[in-house]
C-alpha cells in the first residue's frame, strides 16, 4: 500500500466493493429481476398446492415465505458468483492489495441487498395471495427477515466463493449450504409464526429473533475467519 | 505423519476385538439380564444401541469437525484423513441411531416417524454428513477444503440445533422416569456398557478407515514421484 | 324347665306379631285396590315387586301359559337369549383379543428384532466399503508395480 495514501479501513473498502457489485447490478438489474420473479411464481406455485382460504395456508405460511426467499436468494447467489466467474473477475479483486476480509463483507453486503430486495417483494405479495396479515407486525417481522439475509449471505458467500472453479457448482451449492441454513430457517419460521398468532406471540417472537441474531453474529465471525483460508485463487 | 504407522496398525485388531466381546456380552446381558421397562416394555431393549450409538455419533462429529478446523489452520493431510474417517463413520452411525430410532418409535409409538425435533436435528446432522461425503466425492480438486468448510460450519451449528431442540423436547426419555441419569442397576451398567463397545468398534472402524486413505495417498504421491523421476508415463 | 316355657312364650309372641303383620285388615286391602286402580303408576310398583319376591317356580309355569297364549313372544324369547349369547362371546373374545394384545406390547420382539438387524445390516455394509476401498488400493498397487516393471525393462 502507497505510503502518501491513507490506509482506508476495511469497513470501507469492504463498502466500495459492495457497492461496484450493486452498481453492475442497478446497470442491467438482471439479477433482482430474475430473482424477484422467480419468488413470485414460487408463492404461486404454492398458492396452487395449498387450498387457498384455508388453515393450512396460515399455518404454512411463515414457512412459505421463508422458503421462498431462501429458493429465490439461491438463484442470485448462484448468478452473482457466475458473473464473477465469466471474466475471472473474483481472481483480479483477490489480487488487489485489499483484506479478504474486505472481499468476503463486500460480496455478502451486496448478496445481503439482492436478498433483501426479493424478501421485499415476496412479503407482501404473499400477503396479497394468501390473505396472511404480514403486516400486523412490520417491524419484527423486518427484523427477522434482515438477520436471516444476512446469516443467508455470510454462508452462501463463503461457499458460492469457494465453489468458483468446480464442475458441478449448481448441484453442491445447495446440498452444503442448505443443511447449514435449515437452522436459521427453522427459527425464523418459528419467529414469523409467532407473529401471525392471534393474539401475536411477542416473547416468543423476540426469542426466535434473539436466537436468530446469534447465530447470525457466530457464522459472520466463523466465516470471516474461514473465508481466507477456503478460497485460495 | 501424526499417528505413528503402528498405531493404526495394533488399533483395528485391538480395538476390533475388544468392540467384538462387547458386543457379545451387551446382546447377552440385555436380553437375560437387564429387567423389562415398566411402560415400554420389551421394545425399550432397543434403547441401548440406539443411544449407545447416539453417543458416538457425537463423538464422531466432534472429532470430524475439529480435525477439519485444524486441518483448515494447519494444512496438514492427516487431520483431513481423520475428518474424512470421522464423518463416513458418522454416517454409518447415524443411519444406525435413525433407522433403530425410526423402528422403535413404530414400536412405542405406531409412528415411523414423528416431526418432532429432536428427530429433525438428528436427521439434520445425518444430512450434513451425507452432504459432506457427496462433496469429498464430487467437488474435484478443492473438496477438501470444501468439506472442511462443510464440516466446521454443521459443528458450529450444533449448540443452536440443540437450544430449539430443547425449547419443545417431547422425545421420549430413557426409562419410564426420565434420561440416562435416572436408570437404575442393571440399566446404566449394560446402558455404559454400549457405549464403551460401539466406542471401541468406532476407534477400530477410524483406524480402519485413515489407513486405507492414507495408503491411497501414499499411492498417488509415489505415482507422482515416479512420474517425476520419468519412470513411469 | 322354666326357662323353656319363657322361650315357646316368646316364639308364640314372635309367630303372632308376624302373622299380625301379614294379613292386613280388609280395610286396608280394599284402599289398596282403589289406589291402584287409580295410579296406573302405582299398580304397576306393586305387581314389579310381587314378582320380585315371587317363587321363580311359579314365574315359569305363569310363563309357559303366556308362551302357550302368545306365538310371538316364544320368538321373541328366542331372539333374546341368542343376544344375549352373541354379547357374551363377543366379550370373551375382546377379553382374549386384549390380552393378546398386551402380551404383544410386553415382548414386541418382531421390532426388536428388525432393529438389532438394521444395526447389524449396516455395521455389515459399512465393513463391505472398507473392503471395497481396501481391494481398490490393491489394485492401484499392482498397476503402480506393473507400470514401473515395464518402464524398469524399457530402460534396461
Amino acid at each position: 500500500m502507497p505510503a502518501e495514501r491513507p490506509r482506508q479501513g476495511v469497513l470501507r473498502q469492504a463498502w466500495r466493493i459492495a457497492w461496484k457489485d450493486l452498481k453492475v447490478e442497478l446497470r442491467s438489474r438482471e439479477i433482482v429481476y430474475t430473482m424477484a420473479f422467480f419468488g413470485a411464481v414460487i408463492v404461486v406455485v404454492y398458492s396452487f398446492a395449498f387450498p387457498s382460504s384455508s388453515a393450512l395456508v396460515r399455518l404454512g405460511a411463515p414457512g412459505l415465505l421463508w422458503v421462498s426467499t431462501m429458493f429465490a436468494g439461491t438463484i442470485g447467489l448462484g448468478r452473482a458468483f457466475d458473473r464473477e466467474r465469466e471474466n475471472d473477475t473474483l481472481r483480479a479483486l483477490m489480487l488487489t492489495p485489499v483484506p479478504r476480509l474486505a472481499i468476503f463483507l463486500g460480496k455478502g453486503i451486496a448478496i445481503t441487498f439482492l436478498v433483501g430486495a426479493v424478501a421485499l417483494v415476496v412479503t407482501p405479495l404473499m400477503a396479497l395471495l394468501m390473505d396472511v396479515p404480514f403486516f400486523d407486525h412490520p417491524g419484527e417481522l423486518a427484523l427477522a427477515l434482515l438477520l436471516g439475509a444476512v446469516g443467508f449471505s455470510a454462508i452462501g458467500t463463503v461457499f458460492a466463493a469457494t465453489l468458483l472453479k468446480v464442475r458441478s457448482r449448481d448441484v453442491l451449492l445447495p446440498v452444503i449450504i442448505y443443511p447449514i441454513l435449515i437452522p436459521l430457517f427453522a427459527f425464523g419460521t418459528e419467529a414469523t409464526a409467532a407473529l401471525l398468532k392471534v393474539p401475536a406471540d411477542l416473547d416468543n417472537a423476540w426469542y426466535w429473533i434473539g436466537l436468530l441474531g446469534a447465530y447470525d453474529a457466530a457464522f459472520l465471525v466463523l466465516s470471516m475467519w474461514i473465508f481466507e483460508s477456503l478460497v485460495i485463487e | 505423519m501424526a499417528v505413528p504407522r503402528s498405531a493404526t496398525d495394533w488399533m483395528v485388531p485391538v480395538f476390533g476385538l475388544l468392540g467384538a466381546i462387547g458386543l457379545v456380552v451387551c446382546i447377552w446381558l440385555i436380553f437375560t439380564w437387564v429387567p423389562n421397562d415398566a411402560v415400554l416394555f420389551f421394545n425399550q431393549r432397543i434403547f441401548y444401541f440406539h443411544v449407545g450409538h447416539a453417543f458416538n455419533l457425537f463423538i464422531a462429529v466432534g472429532v470430524c469437525g475439529v480435525s477439519s478446523l485444524l486441518f483448515l489452520w494447519r494444512r496438514t493431510p492427516r487431520w483431513d484423513d481423520l475428518a474424512l474417517a470421522a464423518a463416513e463413520v458418522a454416517v454409518a452411525y447415524g443411519a444406525v441411531v435413525l433407522v433403530t430410532g425410526s423402528v422403535w418409535a413404530k414400536a412405542a409409538w405406531d409412528h415411523w416417524w414423528v416431526w418432532e425435533n429432536r428427530l429433525m436435528m438428528s436427521l439434520l446432522l445425518w444430512l450434513v454428513l451425507v452432504a459432506y461425503v457427496l462433496v469429498r466425492r464430487y467437488a474435484g480438486a478443492s473438496a477438501d477444503r470444501l468439506a472442511a468448510g462443510l464440516a466446521v460450519f454443521g459443528t458450529v451449528g450444533l449448540p443452536f440445533i440443540y437450544t430449539m431442540v430443547n425449547k419443545g423436547d417431547q422425545h421420549p426419555q430413557a426409562g419410564t422416569n426420565g434420561n440416562v441419569a435416572t436408570l437404575t442397576g442393571p440399566m446404566q451398567i449394560v446402558f455404559w456398557l454400549s457405549v464403551a463397545t460401539f466406542f471401541c468398534w468406532f476407534l477400530a472402524l477410524i483406524a480402519s478407515r485413515v489407513a486405507s486413505t492414507r495408503g491411497e495417498r501414499e499411492l498417488r504421491e509415489l505415482r507422482e514421484q515416479g512420474l517425476d523421476a520419468g519412470l513411469l508415463t | 324347665m322354666r326357662s323353656r316355657v319363657w322361650i315357646v312364650v316368646a316364639a308364640l309372641a314372635m309367630f303372632s306379631a308376624r302373622a299380625h303383620a301379614e294379613t292386613p285388615g280388609p280395610d286396608a286391602r280394599a284402599a289398596c285396590v282403589a289406589a291402584m286402580n287409580v295410579d296406573k303408576a302405582f299398580a304397576t310398583d306393586v305387581v314389579m315387586n310381587a314378582t320380585k319376591q315371587a317363587d321363580p317356580a311359579v314365574l315359569r309355569r305363569t310363563c309357559d301359559v303366556a308362551l302357550g297364549l302368545d306365538a310371538k313372544y316364544a320368538a321373541d324369547l328366542a331372539e333374546h337369549a341368542a343376544d344375549l349369547e352373541s354379547a357374551n362371546r363377543r366379550l370373551a373374545a375382546d377379553a382374549k383379543q386384549h390380552e393378546t394384545a398386551s402380551d404383544a406390547i410386553a415382548k414386541n420382539e418382531r421390532h426388536v428384532i428388525i432393529a438389532y438387524a438394521a444395526m447389524w445390516l449396516v455395521a455389515v455394509g459399512f465393513l463391505l466399503f472398507l473392503r471395497q476401498r481396501q481391494l481398490g488400493l490393491r489394485r492401484e498397487i499392482a498397476l503402480l508395480r506393473r507400470d514401473l516393471e515395464a518402464s524398469l525393462k524399457e530402460n534396461a
